[in-house]
């Protein structure tokens, strides 16, 4: 059992453990000689993450043979916390069924946390059709996303020819934010129907938050169906997709 | 197998109140249930996962439930508390919440019984740090998939609150019509599960390998048998009437029935109720596992409370304090518990239940060390009432409820109330109200923390009419470290070698006084006794009177001469006054 992966930053692998902290207790990942492949659900079945990190994303990945490894995802993040922006990272195994952080940035620390049970298996993707797909910038999907959450726990999301609209309302009052064609923030959007359903913001303000190095977001939905956030994690076409049913109103 | 099957067959069950068609709703349900799963659909029927004496729960609260489906169905927290409230009901909560639902989930996967079943287990398994999250999220996982009326027979189920009414003889009923259809089904059905004490069992038994293999269930080391119960007659003529010939007395004393299980080093004790209560009495484990001299063995006796200071029983109450989940040593230290073995129901690989209790009862005096902590129930062979009624006030007067007279050449039936055994308690009891003052004529030498000084004394009433002092207790409870020193050195002055003239006593002291200091002391009845002298004759033949659990109330009466002290006669008069019918009072606090 050999593996070895090193990136020049620990920005990626922040933003995932970051990602699932809100999600599950436990990750799994699948290790390839073409990368890394990591499917979790919420307990609940409401959300998902499905991340899919090939070998070119890595200044050096080596990996013999397919292997299912699972860490606590509380030990994956105090690890992350301690990594410097500038540290270059190399991931392996260890001794005694451990997987080890080492940080690089003129001296060098080394982590090494348990691997756990590989709890469930690898489940399938839900199957869905989106009648709206829109490419937007990540950062100003976050802010309007914690614009939202001032005054609701849910988003209405709607999306017609040239225009998407983002709605919160509750007692406290009602805020709206509205992208259209020429918005500098939205760089895509096709609308094949009209389209509305309303997602929980609990997490989705975390999630949209945590993968802060991805620059753009792909978020596709339809009426009353799940919404899927994919965040490019660069150039190479590893991402972070996000899964998210709707709430039934 | 869907879960709905259960929860459909769930609400058939709760609307009827007829146990023929209870019955017929189980038989219907255990035909159409896999056989790998029936002792899961048996636990969950009576809203458990395992039968009582594996004593492991799900340890979920309200709030920890209605959490569960606050993020399972996406209904505010708020507003799942406010419709608990109202419906009262945590099932109909449930299932409207589910009615109410806010949140989609991505994957829906229909519920099945085994799903629910290892998911209410890893509930039940999750202790310690962020045990409470993970209860909560396993709890979410199912309410998740549950259709209404799934949720409401769920949250019954995860709160202990099913309540179906379903009794262990109707499951029985249901499972020899549906697996054998004869009496004789019946009776092997519950044969196994009164040695075994698990519906569970049994039912995945008669469903994978029908009766022949139900015929095998038998005596398990470290499960609990249920125990053989008495039934009750009034008087010694009557017991004897119905047993016929010669008896065998032991005493009934009031505190818990134990079923001690020993397999090589390790011990379980369980309750009557088949609660395993082995924690409780990590005494107990030690005794029992020292003291009977077996490889693999199972005896019952009575775990009785004592004062640690003066070897006297306590009430069954005080032995409670040992039920507790925390502080188990100190209540170890404050409620020392003493055993009295009475039945040997299984002993490496014989099942002795289906020997006489003769021959029970004599290889229990050979594998029992008696101790100070562990001894056989004292026993009589009689066949006279006398005898029997001698034998009961003596019981009564040390603190015992009464008898339990059983027939010598009877088998162990368990789970079965025969008139194989009889108990016999007492039809009166004489509260005490007012305090006495007796004379001290005797003592006792202390032991433990009371070494050096005398532990008790023998205390006398006067007998005005003979000028004499007759004994009526021997009391320990009440003094002080300090009163006991003091009275030490204060009795020195009353020595004398032989008992005094003026005292009649059954009893030998082990040391000897002049009457002369009065003390006072309060009990919780009068009693009659065959070991006490007071009134002798006068109430029955062949008993006197005595006081039961007495205890000194700290006042030294200095001022009373020994001639001053309550008098037999008055004794007497407390008796009859105070006499209350037993069955009167039951009565009473019945209604």
């Amino acid at each position: 059992m050999s593996f070895r992966a090193i990136s020049p930053t620990p920005e990626a692998w922040k933003a995932l453990a970051d990602a699932l902290a809100e999600l599950v207790e436990e990750a799994a990942f699948e290790i390839t000689p073409e990368g890394l492949t990591l499917r979790a659900m919420d307990p609940s079945r409401v959300a998902m993450v499905n991340l899919s990190w090939n070998n070119l994303s890595f200044e050096e990945y080596a990996c013999e043979s397919s292997m299912t490894i699972a860490v606590r995802v509380d030990d994956l993040k105090k690890v992350m916390k301690r990594a410097d922006r500038k540290d270059r990272i190399e991931v392996t195994l260890g001794q005694g069924n451990t997987i080890i952080f080492r940080f690089k940035d003129g001296y060098e620390r080394e982590f090494s946390i348990p691997l756990v049970e590989v709890g469930e298996t690898h489940r399938p993707l839900p199957k869905l059709a989106f009648n709206a797909q829109a490419k937007i910038v990540q950062k100003a999907l976050r802010k309007i996303f914690e614009d939202i959450d001032t005054v609701s726990d849910h988003v209405t999301i709607k999306a017609q020819e040239g225009l998407l609209e983002f709605l919160g309302r509750s007692e406290i009052g009602q805020v709206q934010a509205r992208l259209v064609d020429s918005s500098p923030d939205l760089l895509e959007l096709a609308v094949k129907e009209p389209s509305e359903a309303t997602y929980s913001l609990e997490y989705l303000v975390d999630f949209v938050k945590a993968v802060k190095p991805a620059e753009i977001t792909v978020l596709e939905f339809s009426s009353r169906m799940p919404v899927k956030l994919t965040f490019p994690i660069d150039e190479h076409g590893s991402y972070i997709e996000f899964y998210l049913a709707p709430r039934v109103e | 197998m869907p879960f709905s099957r259960l929860s459909e067959a769930f609400q058939k069950m709760e609307v009827t109140s007829s146990r023929i068609a209870l019955t017929e709703i189980l038989i219907e349900l255990f035909k159409q249930t896999p056989s790998q799963l029936m002792d899961d659909v048996v636990y969950l029927i009576q809203g458990k996962l395992y039968p009582d004496f594996v004593g492991l729960e799900l340890g979920v609260g309200e709030k920890l439930l209605l959490r569960a489906i606050s993020l399972a169905t996406g209904v505010g927290p708020q507003e799942v508390e406010k419709l608990y409230k109202q419906l009262g009901d945590v099932g109909k909560a449930a299932e409207d919440c589910e009615k109410r639902r806010r949140q989609a989930t991505l994957f829906r996967e229909p519920l099945t019984i085994s799903r629910v079943y290892s998911t209410l287990e890893k509930v039940a398994k999750a202790f310690g740090e962020g045990s409470q999250d993970i209860k909560i999220r396993l709890l979410a996982s199912l309410f998740n998939d549950a259709e209404p009326l799934e949720a409401r027979y769920l949250a019954r189920i995860v709160l202990g609150k099913l309540r179906l009414g379903v009794a262990d003889y109707t499951v029985l009923d249901a499972l020899a019509v549906a697996f054998g259809g004869t009496k004789e089904a019946r009776e092997i059905v519950e044969r196994a599960y009164n040695l075994s004490s698990d519906l569970g069992l049994v039912a995945r038994t008669i469903a994978e390998q029908e009766l022949e293999g139900v015929k095998g269930i038998g005596i398990t080391v470290g499960r609990p048998v249920r125990p053989m119960l008495a039934e009750r007659l009034k008087t010694p003529q009557e017991v004897l009437e119905k047993i016929g010939g010669e008896v065998a007395a032991e005493y009934k004393f009031d505190g818990e029935r134990m079923q001690v299980h020993k397999k090589g080093d390790q011990v379980w004790v369980f309750s009557r109720r088949l609660e395993n209560i082995t924690d409780h009495y990590p005494d107990v484990t030690r005794i029992a596992g020292d003291g009977i001299k077996a490889e693999e063995v199972i005896v019952e006796g009575e775990g009785v409370a004592f004062n640690p200071d003066t070897g006297e029983f306590l009430p069954f109450q005080e032995l409670m304090h040992r039920r507790r989940k925390y502080g188990i040593e100190k209540a170890m230290e404050e409620y020392p518990v003493s055993l009295y073995f009475f039945d040997l129901l299984y002993l490496d690989g014989v099942d002795y239940t289906q020997k006489p209790y003769s021959e029970r009862r004599r290889k229990l005096t050979e594998i029992v060390e008696e101790s100070e902590r562990i001894h056989l129930a004292p026993m009589i062979r009689t066949e006279s009432p006398d005898g029997l009624e001698t034998f009961m006030m003596e019981a009564i007067e040390r603190g015992c409820e009464g008898l339990v007279v059983k027939d010598p050449g009877s088998n162990y039936r368990a789970g079965a109330r025969e008139w194989a055994w009889i108990k016999l308690k007492r039809e009166y009891r004489t509260e005490m109200t007012d305090t006495v003052d007796l004379v001290i004529v005797g003592g006792f030498h202390g032991r433990g923390k009371r070494t050096g000084v005398y532990g008790a004394y023998l205390v006398a009433a006067y007998d005005k009419e003979a000028d004499m002092f007759r004994t009526v207790c021997k009391v320990g409870t009440g003094f002080t470290d300090e009163d006991l020193k003091d009275f030490y050195e204060m009795m020195s002055r009353y020595e004398t070698d032989h008992k005094h003239p003026r005292v009649d006593s059954k009893m030998e002291a082990d040391k000897w006084f002049i009457p002369q200091v009065v003390i006072e002391v309060l009990a919780a009845e009068i009693t009659l006794s065959p070991i006490h002298t007071a009134a002798w004759g006068s109430i029955r033949s062949g008993a006197g009177l005595a006081l039961r659990f007495p205890r000194y109330t700290g006042r030294l009466r200095l001022d009373k001469s020994p001639e001053d002290a309550t008098t037999v006669q008055e004794l007497i008069e407390m008796y009859r006054r105070q006499t209350k019918s037993i069955v009167e009072e039951e009565a009473k606090e019945i209604r």
